[in-house]
């Protein structure tokens, strides 16, 4: 820094001697002091020498603690909010389409011949014992039943016989008979 | 000048193990001209605000844990700086001087004698002018007259209101110019 040429005499002159501004002059001339030229470049490492030799530990300041905890604490509030919201909206939708919802789902049957179906396209996908115990047309289907009864058996259905004799035709033939051939028969 | 970005970046890479040296030095690097001509303002002499702002540096570093984020990090850096410095001073005092005039006519001699001041008659006196005022007064003069910092961020920094601390400036600035004025006969003929 270049000396000033500038005195006190030469600033008191300036303003004629009545209200000079000297501290005014005085910081354009700047405050003297200077640094060596490479003074900052190596500052940091010098710090860090030091801070090694004493065997310093490093701390997370507190500020940062705090934040971080804040960040954590306004992302669970976050996700406990849109948890109560998707449970209210679901609510919501449940109930209004009760309806619509419920009967369609209450009309879907399944035929014998879409089961059957379903098996035999996938019957390679069953274990032999899930197979067996498929109920045939042989043997009858038995319904669980509650645990303090016998379990039900359903009764079996036959097919109509064509040569089966009804009542009816029983009447005919007895009308139709002699007390003789009554009398063999008995 | 600081922005807020640089301080959360610091942060940021502190709040890690493996980006914790990065951030330091970033913080060192970011403040230390600062903080050095604060610390130099006080000390006057180089080797001695060398000294300062590394012992300032290492005390950030083991207590950067108490930096709760309330004010700007530049502020709780200042105030380290700061406080690091008048103990300087004062421990210096303890160990070389008795009296108020003892010490500055001590530290007149050692600034005369730093090779890193270059200033002529009048800026030594007016070291010597800024050396002897209250210490708040003194921080209030070199925030306001070499920073140009505005009073409200003063205010912050110093915990002072900004009545107070114009009011501050203001005596500051009167005894500083009285000092100049009352031997300027005897500076006047010396820089003559």
């Amino acid at each position: 820094m270049s000396k000033a040429s500038a005195t006190l005499r030469d600033i008191m002159k300036d303003k004629g001697n009545r209200n000079p501004d000297i501290l005014g002059k005085l910081k354009e001339k700047g405050d003297g002091f200077t640094v060596p030229a490479d003074y900052f470049d190596g500052f940091e490492s010098r710090v860090f020498e030091r801070i090694e030799a004493a065997g310093i530990k490093r701390q997370m300041p507190e500020a940062l603690v705090k934040s971080k905890a804040k960040r954590v604490s306004i992302y669970q509030y976050a996700l406990a909010a849109a948890a109560v919201f998707a449970m209210v909206l679901a609510a919501v939708w449940f109930f209004r389409s009760n309806d619509e919802y419920v009967q369609p789902m209450a009309s879907v049957t399944l035929s014998e011949e879409d089961i059957e179906a379903y098996l035999l396209e996938n019957v390679r996908d069953f274990e032999v014992e899930q197979l067996a115990m498929l109920p045939t047309t042989e043997e009858p289907q038995v319904r669980q039943a509650p645990s303090d009864s016998k379990p039900v058996v359903p009764e079996k259905t036959v097919a109509p016989d064509p040569y089966e004799i009804s009542p009816e035709d029983i009447e005919h033939i007895l009308n139709d008979m002699t007390e003789e051939e009554l009398q063999d028969i008995l | 000048m600081i922005t807020p970005t640089s301080d959360e970046q610091i942060l940021e890479l502190l709040g890690s193990d493996q980006t914790y040296e990065r951030g330091f030095r970033l913080l060192m690097s970011t403040y230390k001209e600062l903080l050095y001509w604060q610390i130099r303002r006080i000390v006057q002499v180089h080797n001695d605000a060398d000294d300062v702002l590394q012992n300032t540096f290492i005390k950030v570093y083991n207590g950067i844990a108490r930096f709760e984020g309330k004010s700007k990090l530049y502020t709780w850096l200042y105030r380290i700086a700061t406080n690091e410095a008048i103990s300087h001073m004062q421990s210096k005092a303890r160990q070389s001087a008795s009296s108020l005039d003892d010490v500055n006519n001590l530290m007149a001699n050692q600034l005369k004698a730093d090779p890193w001041f270059d200033g002529d008659a009048i800026q030594l006196k007016l070291q010597e002018a800024i050396s002897q005022l209250p210490e708040k007064q003194k921080m209030v003069f070199n925030l306001r007259y070499y920073e140009e910092m505005p009073y409200e961020e003063m205010s912050g920094m110093l915990n002072t209101s900004v009545g107070a601390l114009k009011a501050s400036y203001h005596h500051a600035v009167k005894k500083i110019e009285a000092s100049l004025k009352e031997d300027d006969e005897q500076s006047l003929s010396n820089i003559a």
